[in-house]
């Protein structure tokens, strides 16, 4: 019994915070748009009873998944948030590979100091800081200033509502979801295996490539996946920093929401959307479960 | 459980008497003089929470949503129209709204189009969306007989070329420029046929390269710091883009014109939600705003026409005096409304908005 | 002892003027910082050897090891392999190889993968690889785990594999920093006798870092005891045990008593006035070191003393009686345990 309670807890937490949310977004997804509060219809009426129930289902039907083959922007946003998901979790892993490395690097009492610094953005509102980046970016922003000081350009550059804007939102963003698994991964690696694989003929580099490189692996891995899913749905950054050149499905499903007043569509590309993501999530599952059962 | 519930009724009641009555508000961003905030406070006693908005695509969610918690909104006409469709908004009770009789009736049969015997709402601001020009930048790019006042400016990629290295803003909000795109090709700007809307797009994906954001609120910054030279949006914000770059003596000159092809005239109503927990403090607000001197105030610090005529007395020059606030007789003839379009023309609009934005 | 002689010719190359030192080590200093880890050392090792480092943790030992290995550079001196000085050769250049205290096994690679890490660096050809990866498992009788992951075979054959993945590339030289430390007792007694034996087959020399005394006894042919960077006595274990020369490697070989008193030579004995109203001792077999004498638990019990003699030599307890291997009594020259 006393297990059972146990096993039930996480049980109910997924059941809370993720399934039910999910069928709700499927049921309005198979809903048609209406004016009236709320904005679609059939609802799910459980005080009618059976009778509610079996109105419910009559009345529901594919229609917005049809709708969503039939118009070439939602798979083009889909492909383009892909790809600036797969972009930006290279960069990230690009700067944040060096950054975890070089912590693992210094003497062990730096190291909490380090790991402090790393994490001390999220002290202050996610809001706040990309605020921030749009000072920083902007034709007056401290870059273009320090830029036009130094006399490297004489005209301002415009980065801010560029997708470079996007880009440097998201690897500033997520760095420290990136950092924090290389981090934990490196720390783990014993020195003597690195000294073990200079001993047997690796220059330091080789010795890299073969022992550091492919046993931060684990760590590369869950911090892609921490960086990739959110990039791919992200909305925020892409609507501050970004102009409006930069089609993302977050966006899309912002508009299907709010500007065309369709929650059915906005559901529709809610569900697909974590369809897609359920792929990586199951890799990145399955990489988790690998990595816990070599351990133990 | 009889027990229960007297329990809690007096909790309920003693709640009622720790917690003063409040009242919430929710209005675009930028819109009001804060004093007059205050000074509601002191005056009613009752505490004012105030949540701003920039978009009516946002507002308009939450009211569809139900359960907002407001107890005021203000909705642009198109916007209230559906709403009030919906059933999103309750009647206003007039016997409670004394200050009523100062209402503009040059305003009030406008807003009648929207809000069918102004049931429902009550005009709070109006104006025009229009052409916000840096006029120093804007002539060394286009020559001092740049187009300033028409819609050729924005609209003519040969202009919008030249401009694009500036920086060009326009209102993410396909209901005002769909519309402002039709007057340019002569079309009826109410259009509510998609065959017609759809001639937009050639206008629109001819200028939308040199265009570099569509955004409803950071034009007034980006103008007045000289971040853009050009930004095509609500006639108020421009002014106060241009206070603000006189007050900062940046050097930044900023010109608010309604293009001379026709301007669309949009009234923001406030109005209560069906489900508002305080109508009767709602109805105090209301009628504080209608109130002439704190109208008045509210114009006079965001630089807004209001539908209230007994508030003029006390508008200052720059307001009342301004053509670009207060158009005169002529002007006003050339300023047109829309209406909202259903839900089958929205998606096209907003599908053709979309394709605009992204290039997809 | 005559008979283990007579079976194999005595190995003793630093007893040899003729022969030439494998690893010189002249006037080696090393310091972090403040703290002097080697303090002017000079040694030779000669080719065959099995030498053991012996000390307490801290005592130089393992940085002894590690410059040769090539981690750690000295501060002073030199230290010459093959009379060539290694000072300027990156550890991976050089013809050592190290089997490391953790093992250091690539946990990403199976057992036949890390056994030919090394020789991949070589650039082999690979039926060379093969070749010497399967003549490594059957010397460490492994074959059988070749496609294991170190996290699924056992202490032992983890140890086992380090071994055979530090011998792959056949090195001059091939250095042990405590190869036995993480196995428990019966396997490591094992272990040891099976180190010796591959040291034979192989004919490498192996420099062995220990702190266990017993295992240093057992496998080396010479023994260094160090104590706070230097060679306090470095000797064959036979030596090393019978005649420390001081009480600092007496007390770290084996269990000893110490004895503090006056020394007189009486002809060919010695007399140890050792305590107030104690009869003097008066004994050969002793190494005497100035005032003090040390006296070996295995050397006790080779007289019986009878509880009817009325004058003992020594007042004691006796607690237990201990079996210290196959030692017996009154083996005085005493060859390592193994040839035993």
């Amino acid at each position: 019994m006393r297990r059972f309670i146990l096993i039930s807890v996480p049980y109910a937490w997924l059941l809370a915070l993720f399934l039910v949310p999910f069928a709700i977004v499927i049921k309005i997804s198979l809903s048609d748009t209406v004016i009236a509060i709320p904005p679609y219809a059939p609802t799910l009426d459980l005080a009618g009873g059976w009778a509610g129930i079996v109105e419910f289902f009559q009345g529901v039907d594919f229609e917005t998944f049809e709708f969503l083959t039939s118009d070439d922007l939602y798979w083009k946003a889909y492909l383009s948030s892909l790809k600036i998901a797969v972009i930006a979790t290279a960069i990230t892993l690009a700067v944040g590979y060096p950054i975890a490395y070089g912590m693992t690097r210094v003497a062990p009492e730096w190291r909490p100091t380090l790991l402090m610094l790393v994490i001390l953005p999220f002290w202050t509102s996610f809001l706040i800081r990309v605020y921030a980046w749009m000072g920083i970016l902007g034709q007056d922003g401290l870059i273009n200033q320090a830029l036009l000081w130094l006399g490297v350009i004489d005209q301002p550059l415009t980065i801010l509502n560029t997708p470079t804007a996007v880009y440097i939102g998201i690897v500033y963003t997520y760095l420290p979801f990136m950092i924090l698994p290389i981090y934990s991964a490196l720390e783990k690696l014993d020195d003597s295996l690195l000294e073990a694989a200079e001993d047997l003929g690796c220059s330091r580099f080789t010795a890299f490539w073969l022992v550091t490189w492919p046993l931060s692996r684990n760590g590369i891995i869950a911090g892609s996946f921490l960086v990739f899913i959110p990039t791919l749905g992200e909305f925020v950054i892409p609507s501050l920093l970004g102009g409006s050149k930069t089609l993302m499905i977050g966006k899309v499903l912002w508009e299907e929401f709010f500007s065309n007043r369709d929650w059915p569509v906005a559901s529709a590309v809610a569900v697909i959307l974590l369809l897609i993501l359920i792929i990586p999530i199951i890799l990145f599952q399955r990489n988790e479960q690998k990595q816990r059962e070599a351990e133990g | 459980m009889k027990r229960l519930l007297s329990a809690t009724a007096s909790v309920a009641v003693l709640a009622g008497a720790a917690f003063a009555e409040e009242v919430r508000v929710y209005n675009w961003s930028d819109y009001i003089d804060e004093e007059l905030l205050t000074k509601f406070q002191t005056e009613t006693g009752i505490d004012l929470i105030y949540d701003v908005f920039d978009s009516n695509e946002v507002l308009e969610t939450k009211m569809l949503a139900g359960g907002s918690g407001y107890d005021v909104v203000v909705p642009s006409g198109t916007f209230l129209q559906r709403q009030i469709q919906a059933g999103a908004f309750q009647k206003l009770d007039m016997s409670k709204l004394s200050n009523a009789g100062n209402l503009w009736d040059v305003v009030a049969q406008r807003t009648a189009q929207y809000d069918p015997g102004n049931e429902y709402s009550i005009n709070y601001m109006w104006g025009t969306t229009g052409l916000g020009v840096n006029v120093g930048k804007v002539k060394e790019l286009l020559g001092e007989d740049a187009p300033i006042g028409s819609l050729e400016l924005i609209f003519n990629p040969a202009n919008m070329e030249k401009l694009a290295s500036c920086g060009v803003h326009v209102l993410d909000a396909p209901t005002e420029i769909i519309p402002a795109a039709l007057k340019y090709i002569g079309e009826n700007p109410d259009s509510q046929d998609p065959d017609v809307i759809a001639k937009t797009e050639a206008v629109l994906m001819g200028v939308r390269p040199y265009i570099q954001k569509f955004h409803s609120s950071e034009y007034i910054n980006a103008l007045a710091n000289g971040e853009i030279c050009v930004a095509f949006g609500w006639s108020g914000d421009i002014l106060q883009a241009r206070d603000r770059a006189a007050e900062a003596d940046n050097g930044v000159e900023i010109a608010y014109n309604a293009p001379s092809e026709g301007a669309l005239m949009w009234f923001d109503q406030m109005a209560i939600p069906a489900d508002a927990p305080n109508p009767e403090g709602a109805h105090k607000f209301l009628n504080f705003i209608l109130d002439a001197q704190n109208m008045a105030a509210a114009s006079n610090y965001v630089y807004y026409a209001n539908g209230n005529k007994a508030s003029q007395e006390f508008l200052v020059e720059d307001v009342i005096g301004d053509t670009a606030i207060y158009p005169d007789a002529a002007t006003l003839e050339n300023l047109y409304t829309v209406t909202p379009y259903d839900a089958r023309v929205q998606r096209t609009v907003t599908r053709l908005w979309t394709k605009i934005k992204s290039g997809t | 002892m005559a008979q283990v002689a007579a079976q194999k010719p005595v190995f003793a190359p630093w007893d040899d003027p003729k022969q030439a030192p494998l690893i010189q080590f002249k006037n080696v200093t090393k310091r972090f910082g403040d703290f002097v880890a080697i303090d002017d050392m000079t040694i030779d090792i000669y080719e065959r050897e099995f030498f053991a480092l012996l000390g307490p943790s801290g005592c130089g030992k393992t940085t002894m090891m590690r410059m040769l290995a090539g981690f750690e550079r000295p501060t002073e001196g030199q230290i010459l392999l093959g009379g060539q000085d290694i000072d300027a050769i990156p550890p991976n250049k050089r013809s050592v190889n190290m089997m490391f205290q953790s093992y250091a096994l690539f946990p990403h690679l199976s057992v036949w993968e890390n056994i030919a890490f090394g020789l991949k660096r070589q650039k082999l050809p690979k039926e060379q690889i093969d070749e010497r990866v399967n003549e490594m498992l059957r010397l460490t009788r492994l074959s059988k785990f070749a496609k294991r992951k170190p996290h699924q075979i056992s202490g032992g054959q983890r140890q086992r594999v380090a071994l055979a993945r530090s011998l792959a590339r056949a090195p001059k030289l091939l250095l042990l920093d405590e190869p036995l430390g993480a196995l428990d007792k019966k396997l490591r007694q094992e272990t040891q006798f099976e180190l010796m034996d591959i040291q034979e087959k192989t004919g490498t020399t192996f420099v062995i870092v220990t702190h266990d005394q017993e295992e240093a006894m057992t496998v080396a042919s010479r023994v260094a005891v160090m104590d706070e960077g230097v060679m306090v006595q470095v000797d064959t274990p036979a030596k090393i045990y019978e005649a420390p020369n001081s009480v600092y490697v007496a007390d770290f070989i084996g269990d000893v008593n110490i004895i503090e008193g006056r020394a007189k030579q009486i002809s060919d004995q010695v007399n140890i006035a050792w305590a107030e109203g104690q009869p003097s001792i008066f004994k050969g077999p002793f190494w005497i070191s100035h005032i003090l004498a040390t006296y070996r638990p295995t050397m006790s019990g080779c007289h019986q003393v009878k509880p009817s003699r009325r004058r003992p030599l020594i007042r004691g307890v006796y607690r237990a009686e201990i079996s210290l291997g196959k030692t017996k009594c009154g083996c005085h020259s005493r060859q390592p345990l193994a040839s035993a």
